[in-house]
């Protein structure tokens, strides 16, 4: 650990959460102009240490639990970072540093330059919106710091507007449809707190188990279902993804990609594995072929719809609609593979689906659109970034040597162990058909010909391409050198099955 | 029959209809208008079922400045809705299908004012006898005089205690989410080139949005409200430990007595009392202190938002001061991202 | 009394159901607002009813010790969701605000055929 960080040690959680806001805030005071940029790097740096140095700690000595205010729980807000949570916090400070980092000159010319201040300001506050959400151990609290992480990320993809004004239309719908979601999660929070009288979530947990339920709980869960599969764009409730990410600043949406709709996921785990009642640590067979079926039909669905599109933004974003998708189907299958498989996939997928999101930014800086049509023989112009878009779509498929093949077998392997044969065929196909987006990719930037008015693109310069390869880079690099990163994630999905953390 | 069931079903009623006449309003106006009217039922509601702060601030910020900020949008909207097109049936059977899943959800809670309902047994007791006591690991001095409570009498009213102190880590995120919001219309609402400020500028709806009131009548009255206006926010944002009130009711009321000198005097005047960047810098300054006065805590050895670790011989009375610095942050940050959404939704330069 | 022992949870699913129909169904963004705003009022009367206790005062502590309070903890919670709301609603307004400037109109099937249309000319 490094030394000067010991005596804070035990503030972790807080400071995880403390540093963003702080940064956030103070954003429109010292990051006015083209310092908002540095200032947002420097939190976002910060808050990455922090998540790195937590992880290692949680890692040696178990579970972290903080009481706010000195108030026990569950009188006081309790934070509770485990294992879980530790990688959560680490993927998505990591994740968006590096975002933060590459989309320096991608803000400059899309967001007008008086606004810089409260760019800056709203993009930390997202960031500390999702990282509260990872870190909290109360319910109420994480609809709080929902609701933080929904509005900054509404006002963030309504940006988009110097661009297409198609921006505003799409994130007034996400509000609309985010306020309906995150107010399911509000009344089901309320029955779960008529039905126990406490807030905290393993106080839930354990009161919830040993009651009998009935129809507040079976309701509560319900609503939890639709108000979670809004947030985490689960078919069919995804319907607000693709608009809101093709249309969002380049820089939001892989942000957004990377991290937002992880957080939601996050949620679901931590919703129905250590806060609602589990037959033995296992979800109940209604639950697990509900979302089973809603997953498989969203890899089915996704993978389809990619291979349809007429961008590389829209493509990127029905994808993601897939891997959601693989994501929650190991997740409600609660084996033990499984869940590892979607906690790495979880990871994976943030670092691939980040770097092919800033991928397609690049084009938008360049070409001032991803549509295909003028993506024809971009693969000579901009040599370095559409390998990285090939080598970013070999890991959506899930070739042998890249990090998806690794979360795809964990996955795979998982299903078999459990008995849905379906189900991991569902997972085989969505492979197959997440090669036809891929080559579709390929044999516009490499067989076609330039197009005319191409002639005079170059590729970008290095500050916006080494994030991208850092990101792509480590997903190849993590899919060769898989073992620790592995027994991380079974060692999360073990504490997650074995009830709480 | 309990008299407070009775009237609680009598205004629950008029509520529902206020609702309901409020979404078949064709004109938006009126709609508006009406929803003011829901809101101040609803605050009635509230202080009928015993919430006093959330039936003020109701009142303040669901039919105050709510109200306010829609009309205010309206007249850059328009205030005509179109008719016709908008019944769909796959809507209602959703609705109707949500309702009923709901009827049965709640239809095993327990029944209202039950003293044995579990939300009323297993954490409001200690909250109400504020006699929880800090977690013993840390350096707190366990001679925390029993009978005292964990404020030493110094905050009755419960709620203040939960909110600030108890709760005290969601209210500073509900802090941040007005400041969120504030930040928000910033990035969104593109300012309007600056003109000399007495112009006179009519936008589309014919109203006059930012220059001086001309009627003497409104602006020698509305001018003698003013100061009174704000020494009842002040001393809301004081009381709120003793009775109903703090930060957030206050804030709402400080806003409104700015809103309503640059409505009586223009808005330059206003800025002349209370430059914007004064406003900007509020906005961040009272999350800042509310967040300041956590790590202050934390500073002094106690976990994060641990009042007590500011004053360790005396804990009570330096929780109640902790109280009183993170509600004026509140107070602080709601006043000026209030009056800069206004401002904002306005429109005009800013 | 038993007979009305959950009027309160009825109140909340109707208010709730009229907030979400309009919500859904309407066209104008206005009143999808204020269909939300609706929806979500609807959600703090049955919290604020489930801190009702028969025969309680407010919860400010009285020197009486024979008094009962009633629970605040679901008023702390509602004033937070109150003043969320609120701002969830100011986003909205300024969203709306920058659809009519850039649509010239705030009703939804007009916008999304003014989209279409766009999408036709070839962007």
């Amino acid at each position: 650990m490094l030394n000067f960080l010991q005596p804070w040690a035990d503030h972790f959680p807080v400071l995880l959460v403390l540093i963003p806001l702080l940064g956030g805030v103070l954003a429109p005071i010292f990051g006015r102009g083209s310092r908002g940029w540095a200032w947002a790097v420097l939190t976002t740096g910060c808050a990455t240490i922090i998540a790195i140095e937590m992880l290692l700690v949680v890692r040696s000595g178990g579970a972290i639990s903080y009481p706010l205010g000195g108030w026990p729980a569950p009188f006081g807000i309790e934070l509770r970072v485990d294992l879980l949570s530790a990688i959560v916090a680490l993927v998505v400070t990591s994740v968006g540093w590096i975002v933060t980092i590459h989309s320096r000159r991608s803000v400059q010319v899309e967001i007008p330059r008086d606004r810089l201040g409260p760019f800056w300001s709203v993009w930390l506050l997202a960031i500390t919106g999702l990282l509260g959400i990872i870190v909290t151990g109360d319910a109420f609290n994480m609809y709080v710091l929902l609701e933080i992480s929904a509005l900054t990320i509404y006002g963030l993809i309504a940006m988009g507007r110097s661009r297409d004004r198609k921006a505003l239309v799409s994130a007034f719908n996400y509000l609309i449809l985010g306020s309906i979601g995150a107010s399911f999660i509000l009344i089901a929070i309320g029955l779960l707190y008529a039905h126990t009288g406490t807030l905290n979530m393993s106080d839930l947990h354990q009161r919830l188990q040993a009651s009998d339920g009935g129809a507040t709980v079976m309701t509560a869960r319900a609503f939890l279902l639709v108000g979670l599969s809004l947030k985490m764009a689960l078919f069919p409730l995804h319907f607000w993804m693709p608009a809101a990410y093709s249309t969002a600043p380049s820089a939001v949406a892989s942000l957004l990609s990377a991290t937002a709709t992880k957080v939601g996921i996050y949620m679901a785990m931590r919703f129905l594995y250590t806060v609602l009642p589990t037959e033995g640590g296992a979800l109940t067979d209604p639950n697990v072929w509900l979302l089973g079926g809603c997953a498989g039909a969203a890899i089915f669905y996704g993978s389809i719809q990619a291979s349809r599109q007429p961008s590389l933004s829209l493509l990127l974003a029905y994808s993601s609609v897939a891997q959601v998708g693989y994501i929650v189907l190991g997740l409600a299958v609660g084996h033990i593979d499984a869940m590892t498989g979607s906690i790495l996939h979880l990871m994976f997928h943030a670092l691939m689906k980040g770097g092919l999101f800033l991928c397609a930014g690049i084009f938008i800086y360049r070409l001032g659109s991803n549509d295909f049509t003028q993506l024809a023989g971009i693969g000579r112009r901009m040599p370095w970034t559409s390998a990285a878009v090939v080598l970013g779509g070999l890991g959506m498929i899930g070739v042998p040597g890249t990090s998806g093949f690794i979360s795809k077998l964990h996955l795979l392997r998982g299903l078999l162990l459990a008995d849905h044969p379906i189900l991991a065929m569902l997972v085989l196909l969505g492979s197959a058909m997440a090669a036809i987006y891929t080559w579709k990719f390929v044999e516009i930037a490499y067989l076609k010909p330039v197009a005319e008015d191409a002639e005079e693109i170059r590729e970008v310069p290095f500050d916006m391409l080494w994030p991208v390869w850092l990101l792509i880079g480590s997903s190849i690099w993590l899919g060769l050198n898989p073992a620790p990163v592995v027994e991380l994630a079974a060692d999360a999905a073990r504490a997650l099955l074995g009830g709480g953390g | 029959m309990d008299p407070v069931l009775l009237l609680d079903v009598l205004l629950l009623i008029l509520a529902v209809l206020a609702a309901v006449a409020a979404m078949l309003q064709r004109d938006l106006l009126g709609s508006v208008m009406l929803m003011g009217i829901y809101s101040l039922l609803m605050a009635v509601i509230w202080a009928n079922l015993f919430a006093m702060d959330v039936s003020f601030t109701e009142a303040s910020v669901g039919a105050g400045a709510a109200t306010v900020l829609l009309l205010m949008a309206l007249t850059r909207i328009g205030t005509r809705e179109r008719s016709g097109g908008d019944h769909s049936l796959p809507a209602l059977v959703l609705v109707v299908l949500t309702g009923v899943v709901l009827l049965y959800g709640t239809s095993e809670l327990p029944r209202f004012g039950d003293p044995q309902a579990p939300a009323q047994l297993h954490i409001a007791p200690r909250y109400l006898a504020q006699d929880i006591g800090k977690v013993s690991d840390s350096a707190t001095p366990q001679d925390s005089p029993h009978g005292e409570g964990d404020f030493g009498h110094h905050v009755p009213n419960t709620v203040t205690a939960v909110l600030a102190s108890y709760r005290g880590y969601d209210t500073m995120f509900e802090t941040a989410v007005i400041f969120s919001a504030g930040m928000c219309l910033l990035l969104l609402l593109r300012p309007i080139p600056r003109r000399s400020p007495e112009t006179v500028t009519i936008d589309e709806s014919g109203s006059t949005s930012h220059q001086k009131s001309e009627s003497v009548v409104l602006r020698t009255i509305g001018g003698m409200l003013i100061p009174y206006i704000l020494v009842f926010g002040f001393y809301v944002q004081m009381h709120g430990e003793i009775g109903p009130g703090g930060g957030f009711q206050a804030g709402v009321l400080v806003a409104a007595a700015f809103i309503l000198h640059s409505l009586l005097f223009g808005r330059a005047a206003t800025d002349r009392w209370l430059p914007r960047w004064l406003v900007d810098l509020a906005m961040s300054l009272g999350v800042l202190l509310y967040a300041g006065t956590g790590v202050a805590c934390m500073a002094m050895g106690g976990h994060f938002l641990d009042y007590s670790a500011l004053d360790r011989v005396h804990p009570a009375e330096a929780e109640a001061l902790g109280m009183t610095l993170v509600e004026a942050g509140v107070g602080l940050t709601v006043a000026s991202v209030v009056l800069t959404i206004v401002r904002k939704v306005q429109g005009g330069t800013r | 009394m038993t007979l009305l022992g959950l009027f309160n949870h009825w109140a909340f699913v109707i208010i709730m159901m009229v907030g979400l129909y309009a919500i859904i169904a309407r066209n104008n963004l206005v009143k999808k607002i204020l269909g939300l705003g609706l929806f979500q009022t609807g959600i703090f009367l049955m919290y604020i009813t489930l801190g009702v206790r028969d025969g309680a005062a407010a919860p400010i502590l009285q020197d009486d010790p024979a008094v009962i309070y009633a629970n605040p903890l679901p008023h702390v919670l509602i004033l937070t969701a109150i003043v969320v709301s609120v701002s969830t609603m100011a986003v909205a307004l300024a969203l709306a605000i920058g659809i009519r400037e850039s649509y010239g109109t705030v009703e939804a099937d007009e916008v999304a055929a003014l989209d279409q249309q766009s999408q036709e000319v070839g962007c």
